[in-house]
């Protein structure tokens, strides 16, 4: 048994897990008990935490299972990392089409949680990728998956409340080249920022804003919207011109202090405004964060928050409110980060992404004054229409949750009786 | 590269196979249990392997392993490489209780790993080169209270490697103990877990290491190789707590 502790490391919030080494080894617990399955522990809040304390930690339960180097297929136990999957299929030419934010996570855990990428509105969700999967559930049931069941379709953003995932079998997407040619552009408020994604999605495969929520007054803001396509082909053996900087973490070490975030914006403005194509590794380029382990211990022994939050395009509006209220608390955001999401539709009615513009965000815990911050920021979201990303939620109200999220109750109806999470004890409870 | 691997469904193995995978090598992976072999072999195959085959072995039936080997160099192709990690670790405490059980393991942990070792190194000798790793542990440094009769058939390892190395030394064959501290594995799943315990691949990295750098005993990781110093000069009374 060993003892973790959710990504963003809140008081109170740790589970006992065993790890076992195969499929056959997994401890459900006697009746009347839960637990919950997860794989590297990144989600931020409680929605990967068991709800009994105990949970399976799925990192050994990592073996492929085959690969089809023809058609771009692979099947692959749910503990596997996508870091790891990239290094087993970008050598022969192959890319995972959707990509969240690090690759520290486990294929179980994407699609359990459904998430997004930097390309989103041309490849929508993780769950659009999957092909198949076993579901394994506590009666001892062992079931493949296709898209068109409800099974399926319930267990894609399911938070793995609906059964244990062993197997699944991935769509992979053609990689052109390692590299990718990057470039950026300053926008200075929320429409601008829209108006410049939506000009990129015509041109780049991957876009992403960032901004000094510091910067914030009256509408007008200090931002970047970073675009960038796979490079071509016969330029992929080529080394980059520079490697991919890193990210000036230290700056903000070992207090985030409001002073040393300002400087940490001003740098990354200033470094990414600079104009010209960047030539970098595509991984270096899209995962940052993953250079540097452990960065969720910058925030000290409390912990942090991430507010992850999406907007309908009618609602945008919004954006201004919560931005409004954040830089009026004077609480500071180390990442701040701006991402228009596409129409795609996902198979998961319990996806997070809606046609709009996604919010994210970390808030040191300072306790009361970070509580009645995102108590605020919640009311915001459901004032606007929006709904919160359960994969970094620590707080949300459960009627924001079940208002957003209305086919909730149909996951609760195909929950694994033995499956439970704390998240969800909160906002169904 | 011809890499044929005993035992291999342990995790260290597995370790060790997934790194050599990604350079295009065959296997012939020899294994009690053909089911885990299979998922193992599609693992391997998955990551870049050129072949990966499984072949079924009794470790604990004796007289088995030249012939074994002979049909390896045989049917799969002459061995570049041979990784010796069948092993058993029946609790102290049961072995006290049931003497005769010493029999089993002594047959899978020395008396196979040392036939498969030998007539490996017989083949290899013919042709000039090849490499023999072994699966030793620092348990075979000295007798500890808590495992030494486990580790008096990782000493029996230790010492015939050792004399072994002599008898190879200039003929173009290299043989290497390996000798793991505390390792997480299905083996060592029910021990109280400890900050000395290490992941199969931190010990896969110092096989490889040890490989490039022609070392006849490979401690994994390198620290225990202070670590057992100091253990095997403790004085007794420092030891029987141990």
């Amino acid at each position: 048994m060993a003892r973790r502790t959710p990504w963003g490391r809140l008081p109170g919030q740790t589970v006992d897990v065993s790890t076992p080494w195969s499929f056959a080894d997994l401890a459900w617990p006697r009746a009347g008990g839960t637990t919950l399955a997860f794989g590297r522990g990144r989600s931020y809040g409680d929605c990967a935490l068991g709800a009994d304390g105990i949970g399976i930690e799925t990192r050994r339960l990592d073996r492929l299972v085959a690969f089809d180097r023809t058609a771009g297929t692979v099947e692959c136990e749910a503990g596997l990392t996508l870091a790891s999957l990239l290094d087993v299929i970008v050598p022969a030419g192959w890319t995972l089409p959707v990509m969240p934010g690090t690759l520290e996570v486990s294929v179980g855990g994407a699609l359990a949680n459904d998430v997004h990428g930097k390309n989103h509105e041309r490849a929508g969700t993780f769950g659009r990728h999957v092909l198949a999967f076993e579901l394994l559930r506590s009666d001892g049931s062992c079931t493949w998956c296709v898209p068109g069941m409800p099974l399926f379709e319930l267990t894609v953003g399911g938070l793995g409340l609906t059964g244990i995932v062993t197997r699944a079998r991935l769509a992979l997407a053609p990689l052109p080249s390692p590299y990718v040619d990057a470039d950026t552009q300053a926008f200075h408020g929320v429409d601008e920022f829209v108006a410049l994604s939506d000009a990129a999605h015509a041109t780049h495969e991957f876009s992403v804003g960032w901004f000094d929520a510091y910067s914030w007054r009256d509408g007008r803001l200090r931002g970047v919207l970073q675009r960038a396509n796979y490079a071509a082909p016969d330029v992929a053996r080529v080394a980059p011109r520079s490697a991919a900087r890193r990210l000036p973490l230290g700056l903000a070490s070992p207090a985030l202090t409001p002073w040393a975030i300002r400087r940490f914006n001003d740098l990354y403005h200033w470094s990414q405004t600079r104009p010209g194509t960047q030539h970098v590794d595509f991984r270096r380029y899209l995962f940052p964060l993953d250079a540097l382990a452990d960065w969720n211990r910058l925030y000290g022994a409390r912990g942090f928050f991430q507010l992850q939050c999406a907007l309908p395009m009618e609602a945008l509006a919004g954006l201004d409110v919560l931005l409004a209220r954040i830089a009026a608390a004077r609480e500071g955001s180390f990442l701040a980060v701006l991402k228009r999401f596409g129409t795609l539709r996902s198979p998961s009615p319990m996806s997070f992404p809606l046609p709009g513009v996604t919010l994210a965000l970390d808030f040191r815990n300072r306790g009361v004054s970070t509580a009645r911050l995102l108590a605020d920021a919640a009311a915001i979201v459901a004032e606007h229409g929006g709904r919160i990303y359960a994969a970094k939620d620590a707080t949300m109200p459960g009627a924001l949750f079940r208002a957003a999220y209305p086919a909730w109750t149909a996951l609760e109806a195909a929950r694994d009786p033995r499956l439970q999470s704390r998240f969800w004890q909160r906002v169904t409870g | 590269m011809n890499i044929a691997i005993f035992g291999a469904t342990s995790a260290i193995a597995h370790a060790c196979a997934r790194r050599w995978a990604t350079t295009g090598a065959r296997f012939a992976l020899v294994v009690r249990d053909t089911a885990r072999g299979d998922t193992l072999a599609a693992d391997l195959t998955a990551r870049g392997a050129a072949d990966a085959r499984v072949v079924r072995a009794d470790f604990a039936a004796d007289g088995s392993a030249v012939a074994l080997v002979a049909a390896l160099e045989r049917d799969f192709g002459a061995l570049d490489r041979v990784l010796v990690a069948q092993g058993v670790m029946p609790s102290q405490a049961s072995l006290a209780a049931d003497p005769d059980a010493l029999a089993t393991m002594v047959t899978i942990n020395m008396t196979s790993v040392l036939a498969v070792a030998l007539a490996a190194a017989n083949a290899m000798r013919a042709r000039g080169h090849g490499e023999i790793v072994v699966l030793g542990s620092v348990a075979g440094d000295r007798g500890r209270p808590s495992n030494y009769l486990y580790g008096s058939t990782k000493a029996a390892l230790a010492t015939a490697c050792d004399g072994l190395a002599y008898d190879l030394a200039g003929t173009g064959v290299h043989v290497m103990l390996v000798k793991p501290g505390m390792v997480h594995s299905p083996m060592t799943a029910g021990l109280p877990d400890s900050p000395l315990f290490a992941e199969p691949d931190a010990i896969a990295v110092a096989i490889d290491r040890g490989l490039a750098r022609h070392r006849r005993v490979a401690y994994a990781p390198a620290f225990w190789r202070v670590v057992m110093a100091v253990i095997r000069h403790a004085p007794r009374f420092v030891v029987r707590k141990l």
